[in-house]
């Protein structure tokens, strides 16, 4: 009996001894399986933070994006992070990631009431467009009167000049939605050209009131000019409307290129730590 | 008793081997039976690549040098990661069958890019020459106007303000590359300066036959010979950015494609991703 014990405790031994070593085992593969977890962490975030960075641009250019679904994937990256702390061995660079991150998440609940603002301006701005493409039409029609007869060469310089602010102020609005440049720049010279147009217009009517006694040309264009007038004083609403929102329309757009900014250096962050993690493996990402 | 005392620890080596089962069982999390969390990994690895590769399309378009550094580098990152997969699943049809494609429009974005920044220098260089122009147009036309000429000859001049200026418009539309909007407004452009360089000469015409005292006319005259040589300087370099418009669209369209591309592979990874999540293959 005693023999069959001993006997008995020794193949324990050696299945224990044997169990021991795949515990080892066990041991490596529980240390890749955790690397392998923060690794997939790492993508995943690499992957949100940059899907975050397509559609910020996105907002920009409105393209069916809105600052809701920025806002969710803002909060998805949250959640994330707080699978990511859990899971992690990383535990000091998830949680300074997450502060961080809060900035982010702050930035972007500061950014939406905003949106309608800029969504607004992007109507107005169109609507502008639309009414100055018919002043331009009026115009043309008024310069080509003023050089036939005999018409002074001040009234037609004017009246060209017109033209070319009314164009101006096309272009303007125009540049200031594809970003090129000051967009601050593209705005001011739209408000000067707006009043330098205006004041063209009565300058032009004052003139045309003083010669009208002496040419009788000038009777159709005083006609002409005071329509002209009046089609402007239609758009001036609009006009006003438009400067009145094209501070909120730069606030946003200069805090969505700051967002952009400060997602590229959160995805520069996870990239220095994913090569890090591969830095052993020869595998980059 | 002795026996006893074996039974008794044969049963405390049994609890502990119960103890280290149950702990092996906590160990699942971390070990890859299957070799599907080594896949997960690898998907979501090439999912933030190719992330990464959007975002580097997007700023392709913005004068910026070293974007097209950023792009290869992730590119060819993303490819060989794509292909080391494809080794080891011993696969032989394509993983994806875009990237052969992506592959072909990645050398053609490195070969145009030049003519992209090429394009964008011209615009910002010809723009700063068309603002000397038009503020010696503006001159020109003042004193025109303080000589009481023609009014068909102010008109003419004035109407040369307007040209300069949607010229000016023309190339900040094309610097910032809007497509087959830019190549409309590429060719308007061409057609801008011809007319511009026609008023020119008429208004030097005009001016030479002009009934003004000898000094005005000469002042006068020498302004418009300026004009003209301005213009012709405007004239050639819009010639050189015409000559590169065609590397310069094709880039452009380049970018559109390699944009919808990418996004159809995002597309599929994400499908593939969900697809080994665990209530999909348990569904499976």
């Amino acid at each position: 009996m005693q023999g069959r014990i001993d006997k008995d405790i020794r193949v324990m031994a050696v299945f224990i001894s044997s169990l021991l070593l795949s515990a080892c085992d066990l041991q490596t593969l529980t240390e890749s399986g955790r690397q392998a977890i923060t690794k997939t962490h790492l993508y995943r975030l690499s992957a949100s933070v940059n899907q975050l960075r397509v559609d910020a641009q996105l907002v920009l250019e409105k393209d069916n994006i809105s600052m809701a679904e920025v806002s969710t994937q803002v909060l998805a990256v949250g959640v994330l992070l707080d699978e990511f702390e859990q899971a992690s061995t990383e535990k000091p660079f998830v949680q300074g990631y997450k502060k961080q991150w809060q900035t982010i998440a702050a930035h972007v609940r500061e950014l939406n009431p905003r949106e309608q603002k800029y969504q607004a301006f992007l109507r107005q701005r169109a609507m502008t467009s639309k009414n100055l493409a018919v002043l331009t039409d009026s115009l043309d029609k008024f310069a080509t009167a003023t050089v036939s007869g005999k018409i002074s060469p001040e009234l037609i310089y004017m009246a060209t000049g017109a033209l070319f602010l009314n164009e101006r102020m096309q272009h303007s609005l125009t540049l200031l939605l594809l970003r090129t440049g000051d967009g601050a720049l593209s705005l001011d010279r739209f408000e000067r050209d707006a009043r330098s147009l205006k004041l063209n217009l009565d300058e032009m009517h004052a003139f045309i009131i003083k010669d009208t006694h002496k040419k009788s040309p000038t009777k159709y264009l005083l006609g002409q000019i005071e329509m002209l007038r009046l089609e402007y004083k239609q758009i001036l609403p609009t006009v006003a409307e438009l400067l009145e929102l094209a501070p909120e329309y730069q606030d946003f757009v200069e805090r969505i290129e700051k967002l952009q900014e400060l997602l590229a250096q959160m995805d520069e962050q996870l990239n220095e730590k994913i090569r890090s993690y591969h830095a052993g493996e020869k595998i980059d990402k | 008793m002795k026996s006893d005392i074996h039974y008794l620890r044969l049963r405390t080596v049994m609890a502990g081997l119960a103890c280290l089962l149950l702990s092996a069982c906590e160990f699942n999390d971390y070990i890859d039976f299957d070799g599907t969390k080594q896949k997960k990994i690898y998907l979501l690895q090439l999912h933030a690549g190719v992330k990464q590769l959007r975002v580097d399309t997007q700023l392709l378009t913005v004068e910026n040098t070293t974007a097209l550094e950023g792009f290869t580098v992730h590119f060819d990152l993303v490819t060989r990661q794509i292909d080391r997969r494809q080794q080891a699943e011993q696969n032989q049809s394509q993983l994806f069958p875009q990237w052969r494609q992506l592959t072909v429009l990645k050398e053609d974005l490195t070969r145009r890019h030049k003519f992209f920044i090429a394009v964008y220098q011209d615009c910002v260089g010809l723009t700063a020459k068309l603002n000397r122009l038009t503020a010696s147009i503006d001159e020109l036309a003042t004193a025109l106007v303080a000589a009481r000429a023609n009014q068909k000859l102010i008109y003419q001049v004035t109407r040369m303000l307007f040209i300069a200026e949607r010229m000016k418009y023309s190339l900040a539309v094309i610097k910032r590359g809007q497509g087959e909007e830019s190549a409309a407004i590429l060719d308007r452009l061409g057609r801008d300066t011809v007319i511009l360089a026609k008023q020119i000469d008429q208004a030097r015409w005009v001016i030479s036959k002009a009934k003004l005292q000898e000094s005005q006319l000469d002042a006068l005259l020498d302004h418009a010979n300026k004009l003209r040589s301005m213009n012709n300087l405007i004239h050639v370099a819009i010639g050189g950015t015409l000559e590169r418009s065609a590397e310069y669209f094709s880039y452009l369209g380049t970018i559109d494609k390699t944009q919808k591309l990418l996004a159809e592979v995002d597309n599929q990874l994400q499908k593939q991703l969900q697809a080994l999540e665990p209530s999909a293959r348990a569904q499976q």
